[in-house]
């Protein structure tokens, strides 16, 4: 409620639905995969039928990263020469046809491309993402840190009102609003985040005219639903990016275009972790999520600390998808998350059970010694050579439960890549464990409590 | 790989480099956790060290090519350097570090051989009791006794002392051995290179002593051919009594002609890193026609054969799952992923390819 001091918080049950509460991960799938997992790793370590999966994990499918495919020119043969020439017919080139840019296999045997575009290929007909995960599609995770991991410096994604140049691993290419809905609905995704546009801050011209690029671009979506489900024969639901930067009057007038269209189905708030002052963030936030109907849902590209996904899915955040790159991240980084999850519930001596009925054994605390204030260890550190203790005691990941934080050491002085898989096993299901343990937390009336068992620990 | 995903292809005994394993983490770390099984996670599959002693001397002089292409086929008296100055951190399988006079990094004596770690330069030695020490606290379920490798083009003069100093080393290493056997099994290393005369005492020698199997070691040749015609004159030694019931190994081979030539000479397992070193680069094995073993996954065709798996006859998950040009993306992202698919398919590939000899063999076919 507006006015009211953040100690006051709406409580938990003034929520409507069990699924409001529920706080899901939309994890960043650079290249169309889960990162670093195998389809044997994939069903072991995060089942589908699991609670922890099925309710707070979504694959989230960037089109820069997975669709963008190499067109070839065919090679123009050059014409026979004739004895007489004959001026009256001139000898025609010869070429293969070509349909949409791109020719046939056989002629590009060996052929450098002469250029991209973008195509979409079904995702669980592939079976690269099987059926049972939930999956959903944007252009980019954030365009704004697109420009800053491009190539050489590249400069972030430009656009005009009919196109974005997206910065994507082979350079900048463009992509049309009508192109970009092609591709997802070709891919089948069961929910995409329309094409949006996305300027720095400092810019206060080019973020106004980012928020009109982007309405303008909803309104091209939702214009031409039915001719597109007719052509690829699927109709993704469309979440509507909500841009501005920290323009509370653009972000607002975004979402009020937005909820107008009928056709939307949720929101996305792009952006947002680029405000640097976590205070402003948090009131962005909430300002935004009071403008956004309860029914809808509403997701946060990107938070990429434990801080930031605390605030975004804490009430007046209000989020309930929360993209990230985290596991990962922290992974490249050698660091594992060693956050107690359970010492909120404070019931001693009692172990609870989880979601799926297994005796919930409280992971140990790491006693401040060699955590940071990310909530992690570094495996890297000497300290850990001759650790033969689990990353997280009672942590039941495969990592866990298969390995010490020696080891982990050892590979990580080796340069084994099998380093990075435990870790990122290991920081997802701790991730999707808070997560869940926050909508426990939610749903009993002790959202607050949760929170503030989090924070200290980041704060040790 | 993780091992759940390379145990599900098939995969049974898996190698551990004590070399490695010595610069680092180092035995005590492993001997704390436990062992090598519970260091890693595979309690309940097979394990083989060596003794560290190959990697010593093939990378002081690199292998048969760096030999010629360094210039010298003539007899060479001392161990060659194959390179030039490493830096010490994180030349992982890379050279001995030179010393800062320019001499050899390895120092071969009676007592062991002594080298510089190409982590840290630190000077360790090695020899026939430490190598077996180390082995027992890795816990390997087969160990190997240090051998000492020569280069392969080398005056006969001198091979024949090498093979000489190997026997004293082995029959030393396996003294170590006995006198705490742990459960677990210790393979002789034959040498003797290609001559027959040095092979033929090498086999009469080791096959003498207590060992419970019999690896084939040193100098197999410079290519496929010349291992075809050692292993033809050689292999009947084994099937003498009390020789042919112990298990043959062969040390490092894994391309698949060798591997059926010397199946059917009577060779029982192999060792290599070849398959998961060529994943790594790309190169992915496969049986479809018209590929020659293998397809270069990085090559530009691959990127639209739509729903062509690398290998059709393959069951693996990766086949199952991925198509090339997907696989080509991966690549050419520079995803981690990739080197995982492609590390285990070809490990799959392997697998199956052994388990198609082992029934040829039930079916009477070889």
């Amino acid at each position: 409620v507006q006015g009211q001091p953040e100690s006051s918080r709406v409580p938990a049950s003034a929520m409507t639905t069990t699924e409001e509460m529920k706080v899901k991960l939309i994890l960043h799938c650079e290249n169309g995969s889960p990162p670093y997992l195998t389809p044997a790793l994939l069903a072991t370590c995060f089942p589908s039928t699991s609670r922890a999966v099925n309710d707070h994990l979504v694959f989230g499918i960037a089109v820069r990263d997975s669709c963008v495919t190499p067109v070839y020119k065919p090679k123009e043969k050059k014409p026979r020469k004739t004895k007489q020439k004959n001026k009256s017919n001139p000898p025609s080139r010869q070429g293969s046809t070509v349909s949409d840019g791109v020719s046939s296999v056989a002629s590009m045997s060996g052929a450098k491309p002469t250029g991209y575009t973008f195509t979409g290929r079904p995702l669980h007909d592939d079976l690269i993402i099987p059926r049972e995960y939930n999956v959903l599609a944007c252009p980019s995770f954030d365009l704004i840190d697109d420009g800053k991991s491009g190539n050489n410096g590249t400069k972030a994604a430009t656009a005009t009102h009919k196109e974005l140049s997206l910065v994507t691993p082979r350079g900048h290419q463009k992509l049309t609003p009508s192109l970009y809905r092609e591709v997802v609905e070709k891919m089948e995704a069961p929910t995409s985040i329309g094409l949006y546009d996305e300027a720095s801050e400092e810019n206060a011209k080019r973020n106004a005219k980012s928020v009109e690029r982007t309405k303008l671009w909803l309104e091209e979506w939702t214009n031409s639903s039915a001719e597109m489900e007719k052509v690829t024969g699927h109709k993704s639901k469309l979440w509507a990016p909500i841009v501005g930067g920290a323009d509370l009057t653009l972000r607002l007038d975004c979402i009020e275009n937005a909820t107008r269209q009928s056709s939307v189905c949720g929101v996305a708030l792009i952006g947002i972790h680029h405000i640097a002052d976590r205070q402003a963030r948090i009131a962005l936030l909430q300002s935004c999520s009071k403008a956004i109907p309860k029914s809808m849902p509403r997701a946060v590209l990107v938070a990429n600390s434990i801080g930031e996904i605390m605030d975004a899915a804490q009430n007046n955040g209000g989020v309930q998808y929360i993209g990230s790159s985290l596991p990962a991240l922290l992974a490249r980084s050698r660091r594992a998350l060693i956050l107690d999850l359970f010492g909120w519930r404070n019931e001693e001596g009692k172990d609870q059970q989880d979601g799926d009925g297994r005796p919930k054994k409280r992971p140990r605390t790491e006693g401040g010694a060699r955590s940071t204030k990310d909530g992690c260890i570094c495996l890297e550190d000497k300290a850990f050579a001759r650790d033969t203790a689990p990353f997280v005691e009672g942590c039941p990941c495969l990592a866990c439960t298969e390995h010490k934080r020696a080891y982990l050491h050892h590979l990580i002085n080796a340069k084994e890549l099998l380093s990075e898989i435990l870790l990122f096993v290991h920081n997802l299901h701790h991730l999707l464990s808070l997560l869940q343990e926050m909508t426990d937390a939610t749903a009993i009336g002790k959202q607050m409590e949760f929170v503030q068992h989090i924070e200290r620990q980041l704060q040790s | 790989v993780d091992f759940h995903d390379a145990d599900a292809t098939g995969q049974q005994l898996v190698f551990c480099n004590s070399y490695h394993l010595l610069l680092q983490p180092g035995p005590e770390v492993i001997a704390e956790a436990g062992g090598l099984h519970n260091f890693i996670g595979r309690r309940d599959r097979p394990l083989i060290t060596d003794s560290g002693g190959f990697q010593v001397f093939s990378l002081a002089y690199g292998g048969v090519h760096e030999e010629r292409s360094g210039g010298s086929a003539e007899v060479t008296k001392e161990l060659k350097r194959s390179g030039g100055t490493r830096k010490a951190d994180g030349n992982k399988g890379g050279q001995n570090i030179l010393n800062s006079d320019g001499a050899p990094p390895v120092k071969c004596t009676e007592e062991g051989v002594r080298f510089k770690s190409y982590r840290d330069g630190r000077k360790i030695t090695l020899t026939p009791e430490s190598t077996v020490q180390a082995q027992k606290a890795y816990g390997a379920d087969i160990i190997i006794p240090l051998d000492e490798l020569p280069p392969h083009f080398t005056d006969r003069s001198i091979l024949e002392e090498s093979v000489e100093r190997t026997h004293r080393w082995e029959a030393r290493s396996l003294k170590e051995h006995l006198k705490e056997v742990k459960e677990q099994a210790m393979y002789c290393v034959v040498h003797g290179g290609l001559d027959v005369e040095l092979r033929t005492k090498s086999v009469e020698y080791l096959t003498s002593l207590p060992f419970d199997g019999y690896a084939i070691g040193g100098s197999l040749g410079k290519n496929a051919a010349d291992l075809v015609e050692l292993l033809e004159w050689m292999m009947p030694m084994f099937d003498e009594d009390g020789r042919k019931d112990k298990p043959r190994h062969l040390l490092g081979i894994a391309d698949e002609g060798s591997i059926e030539n010397a199946i059917t000479k009577g060779i029982d397992t192999f060792d290599s890193c070849y398959p998961t070193r060529l994943a790594r680069h790309g190169t992915l094995l496969t049986t479809d026609e018209g590929s020659g073993g293998r397809i270069n996954i990085k090559s530009g065709k691959h990127s639209k054969s739509y729903g062509i798996p690398i290998d059709s006859n393959c069951s693996c998950p990766v086949c199952q799952r991925y198509d090339r040009p997907y696989l080509w993306h991966l690549f050419k992202a520079r995803e981690p992923l990739f080197t995982n698919l492609a590390t285990l398919h070809n490990i799959a590939y392997m697998n199956t390819l052994m388990a198609k000899y082992r029934q040829d063999i039930l079916d009477d076919k070889i």
